[in-house]
């Protein structure tokens, strides 16, 4: 009987620890809500020497490159992410270009898949993401970097 | 492949149990990333996503991927408790049991993405939950009734077992070891059948979709009917053959007299 209730403790206190610890967060399908303004893009990985630049690629990505790397992307050319609870997504861009797509989050939250835009699902990695930030990373064989990092404020007067 | 317990277990035994439900664990880890995004018949990147998450502040997520870790413990633990509690009554059964729970919770995951599933957060947490479960109740039983030799829903230890198996087998004092080439046999075959797993899943996925958990399903029935079958045939011969009706009651403690009744006549 005393072992019986040895385990029951331990099994409760496991659960309720699990459960303070999400109760304390918010889940990252309501962290996204709301509307993200895109504020810069930089290779992630990138062989720095000290500097910001190397073999004379930048880290920092131009419009040119950007344009370039997101031709056959979902969100080409949006500026401002507006995901929406019922899992629609709208993208702005800045010559007020409007597409509206799908999002979901899978795994823990910590992948962004989107579909909706000429049959094909797209799937960005979530770094970051807290109350006012979010980092999505993807990769891309343009210039062979690597992973690209794409960073976000959301708008806070939503 | 279930009756035998520990220490009278066969090379063969071993080979036929961990080939069929190291296949099984690698269609599931396969597919659950396919379709979830997380791995769900190991938990070594979970403790190190786990750690990642606290380090970050991540609170919400960590506690996702601690309930994962919490269920897939509870898996082995529940597998172990059904073996050493029914074990001496029939151990068939007491083996069996886990394979059927684990079946049930595949077989949940698989109707629920069929029928229910909006793709939402918390339902693929949920889900993998699940799946942890099932894998955890798998490496469990198979674990326990093969005396550890036979895990068969993560490679870490097996790997490392066959490095060290391997670097022995370089002197020819091991080479000639027939318990260790028995046990490089069991770990190879576990390896490879997980790895085809994989891959068969990762190939059929584009055709059927959820529907590999039915196949899932399937080679675990395979599992238990094999040796239901093996049971009743063996049930059915001792039952047609005097002397092994005397052999097979002997065996029976609780069937003595009868025994003593079968000897008389």
């Amino acid at each position: 009987m005393r072992v019986v209730i040895v385990y029951l403790g331990v099994i409760v206190l496991l659960t309720s620890g699990v459960i303070s610890l999400m109760a304390n967060d918010i889940s990252p399908e309501s962290k996204l809500l709301g509307e993200w303004k895109e504020v810069s893009w930089e290779f992630e990985k990138l062989d720095e020497t000290g500097g910001q630049e190397f073999w004379g690629i930048s880290k920092s990505i131009t419009d040119q490159l950007k344009k370039e790397i997101s031709r056959e992307l979902a969100f080409h050319e949006a500026e401002t992410w507006k995901f929406y609870p019922d899992g629609k997504i709208s993208l702005e861009g800045e010559n007020g270009k409007r597409s509206s797509l799908f999002w979901r989050l899978k795994g823990r939250g910590h992948v962004l898949k989107l579909f909706g835009h000429a049959d094909s699902i797209e799937h960005y990695q979530i770094q970051k993401l807290t109350e006012d930030t979010m980092e999505i990373h993807f990769n891309t064989d343009l210039q062979a970097r690597g992973i690209v990092k794409m960073t976000f404020k959301k708008i806070m007067n939503q | 492949m279930l009756r035998k317990f520990s220490n009278s277990r066969t090379l063969a035994d071993n080979v036929k149990l961990g080939s069929l439900t190291a296949f099984s664990s690698g269609m599931v880890n396969v597919i659950s990333v396919i379709i979830f995004f997380a791995f769900t018949s190991n938990v070594t990147g979970h403790y190190a996503v786990l750690a990642e998450e606290i380090a970050k502040g991540n609170w919400y997520q960590a506690g996702v991927v601690a309930s994962w870790i919490l269920l897939f413990f509870f898996g082995g633990f529940t597998a172990n408790l059904i073996i050493i509690n029914f074990n001496k009554t029939n151990s068939y059964l007491a083996h069996s049991v886990p394979i059927i729970l684990e079946i049930i919770c595949l077989l949940i995951v698989g109707s629920y993405i069929q029928f229910y599933y909006k793709e939402s957060l918390v339902e693929t947490e949920v889900l993998v939950g699940l799946m942890l479960f099932a894998m955890g109740i798998q490496n469990g039983l198979t674990a326990s009734i093969s005396n550890s030799a036979v895990k068969t829903t993560h490679l870490t230890g097996l790997t490392t077992d066959l490095g060290m198996l391997f670097s022995m087998f370089t002197k020819k004092e091991y080479r000639e070891n027939k318990q260790l080439r028995e046990k490089a046999k069991v770990q190879v075959t576990i390896m490879s059948s997980y790895l085809l797993g994989g891959i068969a899943a990762g190939l059929i996925y584009l055709n059927i979709a959820y529907n590999v958990f039915y196949i899932v399903c399937l080679f675990l029935l395979v599992v238990i009917g094999y040796d239901f079958y093996r049971l009743r045939v063996s049930r059915y011969v001792s039952a047609s053959q005097p002397f092994l009706r005397i052999h097979y009651y002997g065996r029976n403690k609780k069937r003595n007299g009868k025994r003593n009744e079968l000897q008389k006549v």
